[in-house]
């Protein structure tokens, strides 16, 4: 211990010794390991922290954790849940100790009757009465709902409100509880605070209130999901019974899906239901870690992210190992000095370890100064409104630490052993000549070099190939112009719209915007462009046969009026979708060319017939009057699939409004008028947004785009770090080399065949590097396989530009030491010193 | 084509001052020289008295403040930093206190070196040229080892070897037995009066009057002039006093 402590006094003294030393290499790491850091805080965010509750370790997501926000009405699923199923599991099953459920966030429309505070639309959950019993978590004012407030539907009008929401609308006071506001125009009281911290169970989403499930139809107004098999809108989280793990909850909970296939539940399903769901497996996961749908989209970019910030700390580290190869190369008379008068080698190591890992620690506290500039910059990666649990906890600081001990012990062993390598003898007489000593010792540190142009290489392909993918993302043609439109989504159902006045409100919003000024033309649809909402049905097409009914699955919008003329697609035969196809004409469709050749082999359908596989629609066929050109319309990424069109006013429930405007001028312009018409035409009807097509379209590519500039900002640092490295053995060099120059002078050299020959020298440490870092990279672009777009794992441009760049940069930090060498004054070689 | 007799330097009132923190130090003041083709120079003088810096002026590694140089007849003093180190180059033999051979650099690849900043000399010549500059020091055996695995005499004797490669119109040699001992100075003085009897011009700079012997005339230098004998003597008592 007592060693220890003079160990580390002694390094401290030797930091401030050398403060240009320490500075540096303080920052190189800083570099490496914030960049580490800040990235880990997101990873810890979204994929490792726990929910603020009771043993979170405990809690047991059902269903597919990242299917939150989904709602889904037909087939039942086993993914999400409807209530009836729910209800199956929660009361069956033997591993839980609980069973919760909660809905999908809704928009939920609040007055407080307070004058001065206008109506505000917030984000809220539905959750079962045993929800905040089953997480565990105690109310910071008031009392949370329970079973007994959820047990008939529309019975319990009460609502909890999230912390934050709390302080911000209600100044943190407590005499909100029991005051009555109203959420979608329907009474509700007030009976408690959720605690601090506790966002919910979504991970990136902060809910400003809940409310009992059995409140559903009035948050969703004139739909009745409860006592519905076919409405899909909940997932689930269970707390295990003491002693039961995951896998006997998930046996358990399969079993108890199969009697409720067999019993009561099953006995409410059709056949195709039946036979849909029959083989389906209920998948548990571990839900202490919250539900989260960000974490479907960004896990695997994250760790990608995580992979690359990983190489960047080796690059850094190689920088810092080669300082410490200069400054040992000069400690050799102090070190053989200490073995001379007896002190052991062990004890010297400890002594240079406890140095370099203290170099790292400070380099990790001053990195994770820059983390939390560093994190910033991520969360924009994300969506504007997620809120993720940013604040570093324990898990970050170990993290932080453990990285920063690592790399301590994996810059400094080398150097040190190297050092301690020296022979007391020859370094005690110090009569090494300079020029006639062989400079190979510094080999290693040069191999170093060539190791970290080969990492910087891998980064920097990685970042190539990524950003080149990002390009042809967004710049390939979707099937129509997509800066000519504004898209708007409305949630016709929960104002309380039937179907059938949603369709008068389709026509009437659509009226008004085409006397919006700079609105050219405006149709509706039911899924739109990159609205965030998809269809999909399985249809029967006389002469495609498949035995498995996967392969009889359609996309399909609902569409209004001159809906192909607005958005811009291209009908290329027959007609598309006009005012004449009402709800009593002939059902009529209009398919992708997708659709001709994979289901109608490529012969033109105009006229043929199909049908929608489900009970009310198969007696109902369908003719296909026109052919639409393929285009992308939810997925930047996704290949075209078979897509139908029908006619909005001709299915019987539509469900929600997008609408599209085509403008004039600048779309970006018109977005505040169409957002005043839609309220002009009801000011109760929730607008999940109103945006330019161009907008959605790049927002939907958010996670490429975050992927592609963040691997590109650490390219760019593993770039600078090499060249920095290069840079700085090369000045080592030339600087060790200062005699040789001179004479290499005075035998005729003249300054540019010195600054060529530094140079040069450069270029074979890069081009050594290069011939490890080019199969590397073409290795490591493998791993991207999956991130890629419109390119090769191989491809040459993104290879052969990295090349120039890095050739190039390499050349420019290369030749600082090389006009330093060519500077020499040849009278040196004179000098006997 | 010149003739023995002819005049290979004609150095007059020559200056160097070397200002170093506002403290001006008059190395040479006023040096009158003329070398021959042909000839071996010895120069002497008592620490710090000018003769290296003379030689490296001489050697065209440096350049004077004032006075006139003509090397074969030109003048030289006014040449820029390339044509310098061309004639350097061509004209110009080095020969080191420490012999300052390139560590990372065989034997071999040290003589060859001035050859490889010769433009567009064919690889078979400057194979020619190392090989009978190797054997003319006795030292053709040891083509591939490195400096570090020779003794000093070995050394120096390659050093030797690479001022003679690019046959040179002189070769400039400042105390190359300062770092031998007495048998290896001998033996590289008398490679030097063996190169002179085969028509090399030397100027050597030394503070052994036994080595002095093997040249045919020495210069005296003293407080950065050229002095006769007798005066150095003379001057050498006084400061001895
Ligand atoms: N680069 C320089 N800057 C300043 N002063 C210098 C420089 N080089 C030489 N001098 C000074 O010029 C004078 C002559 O130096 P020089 O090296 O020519 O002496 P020397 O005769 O070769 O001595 P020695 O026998 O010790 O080698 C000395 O006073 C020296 O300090
Ligand atoms: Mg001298």
């Amino acid at each position: 211990m007592n060693g220890l402590i003079q160990d580390i006094r002694y390094a401290l003294r030797q930091l401030r010794k050398n403060p240009g030393f320490t500075a540096v290499a303080v920052t190189t790491l800083a570099l490496g390991i914030g960049a580490n850091t800040a990235i880990f805080t997101v990873v810890n965010a979204l994929l490792l922290k726990m929910l603020p509750v009771t043993s979170p370790q405990r809690l047991i997501a059902v269903g597919d954790p990242t299917n939150v926000n989904a709602e889904s009405s037909g087939t039942p699923q086993t993914d999400i849940f409807s209530y009836p199923l729910y209800k199956e599991l929660r009361d069956s099953n033997s591993v839980f100790s609980g069973l919760c459920a909660a809905a999908s966030d809704h928009h939920i429309e609040v007055e407080t009757g307070e004058e001065q505070s206008a109506n505000e639309s917030v984000t809220g959950r539905m959750a079962s009465g045993n929800y905040f019993n089953v997480l565990g978590v105690q109310p910071a004012a008031g009392r949370l709902f329970s079973s007994s407030d959820d047990r008939d539907e529309n019975a319990n009008p009460v609502v909890v409100l999230g912390y934050d929401y709390w302080q911000r609308k209600f100044a943190g006071s407590s005499s909100v509880i029991g005051k009555d506001v109203r959420l979608n125009g329907f009474p509700f009281t007030v009976i408690g605070v959720a605690p601090a911290g506790f966002e919910g169970d979504v991970v990136g989403e902060r809910m400003a209130l809940f409310v009992p499930l059995s409140m559903q139809p009035e948050i969703v107004r004139g739909r009745h999901w409860r006592n519905s098999p076919h409405v899909s809108w909940l997932l689930l989280i269970g707390r295990l019974k003491p002693g039961i793990t995951p896998a006997q909850a998930e046996a358990n909970l399969n079993l108890v899906f199969q009697q409720a296939l067999r019993g009561n539940y099953g006995a409410t399903l059709t056949a195709d239901d039946m036979r849909e769901i029959r083989d389906n497996r209920i998948a548990v996961s571990l839900g202490g870690v919250g539900l989260s749908d960000l974490r479907g989209d960004y896990r695997t970019s994250l760790l990608l992210l995580m992979g690359i910030v990983g190489l960047v700390l080796l690059i850094a580290c190689v920088n810092v190992a080669n300082l410490l190869f200069a400054r040992a190369s000069r400690r050799n008379r102090e070190i053989a000095i200490r073995l001379a008068i007896g002190a052991n080698r062990g004890r010297l190591l400890r002594q240079f370890l406890s140095e370099s890992i203290l170099l790292a620690l400070l380099g990790g506290g001053a990195g994770s100064l820059l983390a939390i500039w560093g994190v910033r910059l991520l969360v924009g990666m994300f969506g504007s409104g997620t809120i993720l649990p940013l604040a570093p906890d324990w898990r970050v600081l170990a993290f932080t630490t453990g990285v920063s001990v690592i790399a301590g012990i994996l810059f400094g062993l080398f150097p040190a052993l190297q050092t301690l390598r020296v022979h007391v003898s020859p370094a005690l007489k110090d009569a090494g000549r300079a020029t006639a000593e062989k400079s190979s010792r510094f080999g290693l540190g040069k191999g170093l070099i060539a190791g970290q142009i080969a990492l910087s290489l891998l980064v920097l392909f990685s970042a190539g190939l990524l950003l080149r993918s990002l390009q042809n993302l967004l710049k390939q043609d979707l099937g129509y112009d997509r800066t000519r439109l504004v898209i708007a989504r409305v949630d016709a159902v929960s104002a309380g719209y039937t179907s059938e006045k949603m369709k008068q409100l389709a026509e009437q919003l659509v009226a008004r915007l085409r006397n919006t000024p700079g609105v050219r033309a405006a149709t509706y649809s039911k899924n739109g462009l990159f609205s965030g909402s998809q269809s999909a049905k399985e249809i029967i097409v006389p002469g495609f046969n498949t035995d498995n009914p996967d392969d009889r699955i359609a996309t399909t919008d609902n569409v209004g009026p001159d809906y192909f003329r607005v958005v811009g697609m291209h009908v290329v035969a027959g007609r598309g979708i006009e005012a004449r196809d009402t709800e009593t004409s002939a059902r009529v469709a209009v398919v992708n060319e997708a659709m001709v050749k994979y289901f109608f082999s490529g012969q033109n359908p105009v006229g043929r017939q199909f049908t929608i596989d489900d009970p009310d629609s198969r007696d109902k066929p369908i003719t296909v009057v026109g052919i639409s050109h393929d285009a992308k319309v939810n997925s930047l990424r996704d290949p075209v699939k078979p897509r139908i069109y029908l006619p909005f006013q001709q299915i019987p429930d539509p469900r929600q409004i997008v609408l599209e405007a085509q403008v004039a001028g600048s779309p970006s312009a018109v977005v505040s008028n169409v957002l005043g018409q839609i309220k002009a035409t009801d000011s109760h009807l929730p607008i999940r947004f109103v945006n330019t097509l161009d907008q959605l379209v790049n927002d939907s590519a958010a996670s490429s785009t975050a992927l592609a500039k963040l691997s590109g900002f650490l390219a760019g640092l593993a770039l600078l770090l090499a060249c920095v490295g290069l840079y700085g053995v090369m000045s080592y060099t030339v600087a060790g080399r200062t005699r040789e120059m001179g004479v290499r002078m005075a035998l005729g050299a003249r300054r540019s065949d010195v600054m060529a020959m530094i140079v040069r020298e450069a270029m074979l440490l890069v081009a050594a590097g290069l011939i490890v870092g080019v199969p590397l990279a073409l290795l490591g672009g493998r791993v991207l396989n999956s991130f890629l777009f419109g390119l090769k794992t191989t491809d040459p441009l993104s290879l052969i530009t990295v090349l120039l760049l890095l050739t190039t940069v390499a050349v420019l930090a290369g030749l600082i030491p090389a006009r330093r060498a060519a500077k020499v004054d040849p009278m040196v070689a004179l000098r006997y010193e | 084509m010149m003739q023995p007799g002819d005049v290979l330097i004609q150095i007059e009132d020559l200056t160097k001052v070397f200002y170093t923190d506002e403290i001006e130090t008059h190395a040479l003041s006023g040096v009158h020289l003329a070398v021959n083709k042909g000839e071996y120079v010895a120069m002497s003088g008592p620490s710090g008295c000018g003769k290296s810096t003379l030689l490296s002026i001489i050697g065209l590694l440096d350049t004077p403040t004032a006075g006139r140089y003509f090397l074969n007849g030109k003048p030289v003093e006014n040449l820029d930093f390339a044509e310098r180190a061309r004639i350097r180059n061509q004209e110009i033999g080095f020969i080191f206190q420490s012999f300052n051979l390139i560590g990372d650099l065989t034997v071999y690849e040290n003589v060859e070196l001035p050859l490889t900043y010769r433009q567009r000399m064919p690889s078979a010549e400057r194979k020619k040229r190392v090989m009978e500059a190797l054997e003319r020091v006795g030292m053709a055996h040891r083509l591939r080892h490195y400096p570090s695995q020779l003794s000093g005499g070995q050394q120096q004797r390659v050093a030797v070897a690479r001022a003679l490669a690019g046959h040179p119109s002189i070769l400039l040699a400042d105390e190359p037995t300062g770092n031998l001992d007495s048998r290896n100075g001998e033996a590289v003085m008398e490679l030097l009066a063996n190169l002179h009897k085969d028509g090399a011009t030397i100027c050597m700079v030394t503070h052994d009057p036994r080595f002095a012997k093997h040249a045919q005339r020495e210069v005296h230098l003293f407080d950065g002039k050229v002095v006769a004998e007798e005066e150095l003597k003379k001057l050498m008592a006084e400061v001895q006093v």
